[in-house]
């Protein structure tokens, strides 16, 4: 009972806390709101795999987070194209419409993968939010944070068919790759080399 | 030691040695291509998974390297893939010599060459799609070096490889469950749709297209040509290790109507495109997009033929956007790639001009030149088997063709009547080399492109 509870819950803050990347215009709040995200993955992820592997998942998360945090795209970060309430409003608008689609579509996608609503609402969340991050913005920042909200919730998906230890260590690679990327990317204007 | 050791471990090792030697620009350039070249040689002569006798000495090299539970095999009939992928980096890597490239360039790109590799040779193989994202990863530093501020053709770049590695992880899983259940048609026409929206991020297929011109306008025009030569060619050999390896895939219906018409469309947009853009780099952009669309057209014929010509359009191809991305290096050094600044360039810098003008005639298909063997036997039985695809391919190849005289047109326009001819010895050896190759192995195709059929080897049930 307290497990369904408790997954209840997480999928209640994935939402919560994608909806809140979404719009946050701070840089180190979106990457706590982040770190946040991957506790709620890490309990989904458990709920079908071993804990340790699970455990994998957040400790790469976490990692992910620190290294984006590291570097810092100050004005870059903040989205000029909905500014103000009515941004605001359009985009918690967006992130509700993303919502009841994955309501309504959860239930069919039983039929491909074969597990529970909270993983399903978990994992088309995340990657309906994440597409959503993409597609709302230009900002290279902005951009990873939406990267990794879609590959965190392809990652719940994806742990419901395949529990190899070794595309557990390969996608934990392309996180912490990404998080290097992200990080690279970021600052890469204010990095000098030459020719 | 085993296959998968020397030609995917060695080159990846390789590549870091080459990351700490990177301020050695030259001596790195010419380490990596005589690297490479030594792989290929090695290819080509030493026997896979049979005895070698060298003097006294007997080995033998094993087919196969057993990583985390996992397999990664290069098998005897492999070496052909191995000669043609090792082969275009050697030579890639020697043109990058004269293309000013970023000091991150080679170490970067061999560590790029290593993943292909593996990423063609890991069983089974949706670990290829995993393999490949992290060789994205490993590109983004060649697409945005330091001091530049990342661009929005970069951004896509990212988004759509990350997209695709979901989609073909998921396609993997799902193509399981059709070999343990052929007859659930439901799950077959799913798996189907995960393939074929994978494969179209991962190959750029329209309307996934986008990145590459903006890529191209962003990026230094060498660098980003190796990207999609290297790229779509993993993407394409994946395809066929997919076809190759379910009978399912390949047996299924609507499939070659679904690749003439994504293939069509591809090549379509690339040539209307092509034919209104006023700046070189982004025209090769398009000319990269038709040779995608083109490539899905040769694997709808789903016949030998077709696999022969997919395969043997693999060489035009490098050779054409190697030749072609040089040339851009050559003049981005001096002056914009804009239409208005290259107008009467002919007349100052010919051989570079005439590099460009060869390697757009040979991949827009005109007679004489390297692409028109391949294109010519593609057109003839694609006219068999779809006419409404052939009206879609005419006005893409119009679109090209336009671009590619609009080129042609502005080269020639001279303002001044005079020649004053000023062009680097370097980099117009290498292009008068190039631009040469395109010439003879569009005049003598029967020397070349019979090699090219063994990299079919590979495939055996599409043999």
């Amino acid at each position: 009972m307290i497990v369904d509870v408790l997954s209840i819950f997480s999928v209640v803050l994935l939402f919560a806390t994608s909806i809140f990347l979404l719009v946050s215009q701070k840089w180190r709040w979106s990457i706590i709101a982040l770190s946040i995200q991957y506790l709620a993955v890490f309990w989904l992820v458990g709920l079908v795999w071993a804990l340790p592997l699970a455990t994998v998942k957040l400790v790469v998360g976490w990692m992910s987070a620190a290294v984006l945090v590291t570097s810092d795209p100050g004005e870059d970060y903040i989205d000029r194209k909905f500014v103000g309430l009515p941004g605001l409003l359009f985009r918690l608008l967006a992130a509700i419409m993303i919502g009841m689609i994955v309501y309504s579509i959860a239930p069919l996608m039983t039929n491909f993968i074969d597990t529970g609503m909270v993983m399903l609402w978990g994992g088309l969340i995340l990657i309906g939010m994440g597409l959503l991050q993409l597609g709302m913005t230009t900002r290279i920042s902005r951009i990873f944070i939406g990267l990794f909200t879609m590959l965190s919730g392809f990652e719940i998906l994806y742990a419901v068919v395949e529990r190899s230890i070794l595309v557990t260590g390969l996608l934990a690679l392309i996180n912490l790759g990404l998080a290097i990327a992200g990080s690279y990317l970021i600052t890469a204007s204010n990095i000098e080399e030459a020719q | 030691m085993s296959s998968p050791f020397i030609w995917i471990i060695l080159p990846m090792v390789f590549s870091l040695l080459l990351w700490f030697m990177r301020a050695k620009k030259t001596w790195v350039l010419l380490s990596a291509t005589v690297f490479c070249l030594f792989l290929a040689i090695l290819a080509a002569f030493a026997p896979i998974g049979s005895i070698i006798k060298f003097g006294a000495w007997t080995f033998e090299i094993s087919p196969q390297l057993s990583l985390f539970g996992r397999r990664f095999m290069l098998g005897d009939s492999d070496r052909a893939l191995l000669i043609f992928v090792y082969a275009a980096a050697a030579f890639w890597f020697f043109g990058a010599g004269t293309a000013s490239v970023s000091r991150l360039f080679i170490p970067l790109a061999m560590g790029i060459v290593s993943l292909a590799v593996a990423a063609l040779s890991v069983e089974p193989f949706l670990y290829a799609a995993l393999i490949a994202e992290v060789a994205v990863l490993l590109s983004l530093p060649l697409l945005a070096p330091p001091g530049k501020p990342s661009g929005q053709g970069v951004a896509r770049y990212l988004i759509y490889q990350t997209l695709a590695m979901a989609f073909i992880l998921l396609a993997g899983w799902a193509a399981g469950g059709v070999e343990a259940n052929p007859a659930n048609q439901t799950l077959l026409g799913e798996t189907v749709i995960l393939l074929g929206l994978g494969f179209a991020f991962w190959l750029a297929i329209f309307p996934f297209h986008t990145w590459i011109p903006l890529l191209m306008s962003e990026v230094h025009p060498y660098q980003a040509g190796f990207i999609l030569m290297i790229f779509p060619l993993i993407a394409m050999l994946l395809a066929l290790d997919f076809l190759n390896a379910f009978a399912w895939l390949r047996q299924y219906p609507a499939l070659p109507n679904a690749l003439r018409l994504a293939g069509g469309l591809t090549v379509a947009i690339g040539g209307i495109w092509a034919a209104f853009q006023k700046r070189l780099s982004r025209l090769y952009g398009y000319f990269v997009i038709s040779e995608i669309g083109f490539a899905l057209l040769t694997l709808s014929l789903s016949s030998h033929v077709g696999y022969l010509v997919f395969v043997s359009s693999f060489l035009p191809r490098v050779l054409s956007l190697a030749v072609w991305a040089l040339a851009m290096s050559a003049l981005s050094k001096e002056m914009n790639l804009d239409f208005d600044s290259l107008k009467g360039l002919l007349r100052k810098k010919p051989i570079i001009s005439i590099s460009i003008l060869f390697s757009a005639f040979s991949l827009s298909g005109l007679p004489l030149f390297a692409g028109y063997p391949v294109r010519q036997v593609l057109l003839e039985n694609l006219s068999q088997q779809s006419l409404l695809t052939m009206i879609w391919v005419a006005v893409g190849m119009a679109g090209l063709l336009i671009g590619v005289f609009r080129t042609l047109l502005v080269l020639i326009s001279a303002r001044e009547r005079t020649w004053q001819v000023e062009e680097a010895w370097q980099p117009s050896v290498l292009l008068v080399i190039g631009s040469s190759a395109l010439l003879i192995i569009g005049v003598f195709p029967y020397w070349f492109f019979p090699s090219l059929y063994k990299l079919l080897d590979a495939f055996s049930q599409l043999i």
